[in-house]
């Protein structure tokens, strides 16, 4: 595995030139300025409407980060068959695909830290022109979101490596993830949904065991969320964070260690 | 025509095109807005399903837009019917299901639902949620209590919400004792007074401050006539035929007046009231 370093660091410096990357942040800065207007607009819970802005923008443009950073690094090096000229080299398939996951993550956590620098600078301004009756930043579990929310995209990232390990198209591995992140975002409110049920609504049981199926096939994003808990200053126990931090880890592990396999297999025209 | 012009022509012309009818849609954007008030809603099951991971971004966004409709309403001086303020309750209600933390739902709620909606159970039933989710706020079950007491006349479950608040951190020791006075008597206007003034002490935006003001001042207005109304009774064993005769037959000295604009009056039940309804009437 000494292959595993550099092909991260390629990957990540690879990452660093993407126009998408500085696109996305100067649209960050944009979006960030609005916290100003947008939380003084609310009577009472001001600081607590900055910290939603700042976490749900985190939240979008992380999103958008890394699906398109995800499916261009892998796919990009397979379109342009720059990948032959990797294996090549006495690199094995398997310290590939780990060595672009570890940059793809680098550039997740790095781009994180720096627009939760943007989220947490905005809320804290508005915390600091506020009285405290309206308010204030919770800073424990404003880091917690933040890192939980990292996790999150780390795990959406093995999903992307995972489709592309056998998905010829970008377009293709990019779709197949965004419907993944919209089931993992959802289906744990839909089991609940079902399992509580609507009044005057029939649920049928097919139905719930297919959800409940789906339920444990697809990646539980909601469990990251921890916006809320930031938002209130909620108290966070500890295995509110150990089982969701142990899934995002298991589960990311599952999907790269699946598309190293896969890759290893497949036959590359 | 040389042909060189010919791309740049057709480009002015269509961006002409585009301005005039950008202008047409804004205005037809606008009037449908007007026409269908925003009403339709989707219920708070498929919200939360939809709202992905930005649930507590679209509590806020929901709230801030029925805020700003609500204040609309207010600056172009429209009634509000009774279709709309359950759609506004709705709203606010998927808002604090949203996020059932979130405070400006409860106090916008407490503030337009029970005085100007008439639906004193709505907030009743919208402030239980926040008494629930926010265990150190005494001022949930404070409101309850209130909103038990004023408008749904229960004053045992009044009693008990201001007993619960009382108990709450941070609680005002007078919250204690209106509880005590609920529940050994009935006299309900002072009890009401006495309510507002804990309400104003807890406000700290001026205008709801002037608005409770003044509504402590009708209301004691009320009261002087209630107690001037219970006098001529023991003295002339009747009802006045209009409270100005308190006056005439010396019971009061002064009539007093309605901050608000009106005329109290009593009526059919025997009970002082004021014809501004306790808002402000439109000249």
């Amino acid at each position: 595995m000494k292959h595993l370093w550099p092909i991260a660091k390629i990957t990540f410096l690879e990452g660093l030139r993407s126009r998408v990357f500085f696109g996305l942040f100067i649209v960050a800065l944009l979006l960030f300025s609005s916290t100003y207007t947008m939380s003084y607009l609310f009577p009472h819970d001001v600081v607590k409407v900055a910290v939603d802005l700042g976490l749900g923008i985190t939240s979008l443009v992380g999103l958008i980060l890394t699906l398109f950073l995800g499916t261009q690094l892998l796919a990009k090096d397979l379109e342009r068959r720059t990948i032959h000229m990797v294996l090549a080299k006495a690199v094995s398939r398997s310290e590939y695909v780990v060595g672009k996951f570890a940059g793809l993550s680098l550039i997740i956590v790095c781009s994180m830290i720096v627009l939760g620098g943007f989220a947490a600078f905005a809320s804290w301004t508005v915390d600091l022109l506020t009285a405290d009756q309206y308010g204030v930043v919770h800073w424990p579990t404003f880091v917690l979101a933040l890192s939980m929310m990292t996790l999150m995209f780390m795990l959406l990232a093995s999903v992307i490596f995972f489709f592309s390990s056998f998905v010829s198209s970008t377009f293709l591995a990019l779709g197949l993830t965004l419907v993944i992140y919209l089931i993992g975002q959802s289906v744990e409110e839909l089991k609940h949904f079902l399992e509580t049920g609507a009044e005057g609504v029939a649920i049928s049981p097919v139905f719930l065991k297919i959800v409940t199926v789906a339920y444990y096939i697809f990646p539980n994003l909601a469990a990251f969320n921890f916006k809320t808990q930031a938002a209130h200053g909620l108290s966070v126990s500890l295995s509110d964070v150990v089982w969701p931090f142990l899934y995002g880890v298991f589960y990311s592990g599952v999907m790269i260690a699946s598309a190293a396999w896969i890759f290893r297999r497949r036959e590359f025209t | 025509m040389a042909r060189p012009f010919v791309l740049p022509g057709v480009l002015v012309a269509l961006i002409a095109g585009h301005l005039l009818v950008a202008v047409q849609l804004q205005s037809q954007r606008v009037a449908m807005a007007q026409e269908r008030e925003e009403l339709g809603f989707l219920p708070p099951a498929a919200i939360r399903l939809l709202a992905l991971d930005y649930r507590d971004l679209v509590a806020d966004l929901i709230f801030s837009r029925t805020l700003s409709f609500h204040g609309g309403v207010l600056k172009r001086g429209e009634k509000i019917d009774a279709r709309t303020w359950q759609a506004i309750y709705r709203r606010i209600d998927a808002a604090s299901e949203l996020d059932p933390y979130f405070v400006d739902p409860y106090y916008f709620g407490q503030a337009v639902l029970t005085w100007d909606a008439h639906m004193p159970r709505e907030a009743n039933a919208l402030l239980d949620r926040g008494r629930r989710f926010r265990p150190d706020d005494w001022v949930m079950p404070f409101f309850m209590g209130f909103n038990a007491f004023y408008f749904l006349h229960d004053k045992t479950q009044g009693a008990a919400y201001l007993m619960e608040a009382s108990r709450r951190p941070g609680s005002s020791p007078l919250v204690g004792l209106l509880a005590a006075r609920l529940s050994s008597e009935s006299r309900g206007t002072e009890t009401a007074i006495g309510f507002l003034q804990e309400l104003e002490a807890q406000t700290d935006d001026p205008g709801t401050k002037e608005e409770m003001k003044k509504r402590i001042g009708a209301l004691r207005g009320i009261w002087v006539l209630e107690q001037a109304v219970e006098v001529y009774r023991d003295r002339f064993g009747s009802f006045p035929a209009d409270l100005r005769e308190l006056v005439k037959q010396g019971v009061l000295f002064a009539f007093p007046s309605d901050p608000y604009g009106g005329v109290f009056y009593l009526n059919d039940q025997g009970k002082v009231w004021t014809t501004s309804d306790l808002r402000p009437i439109k000249r």
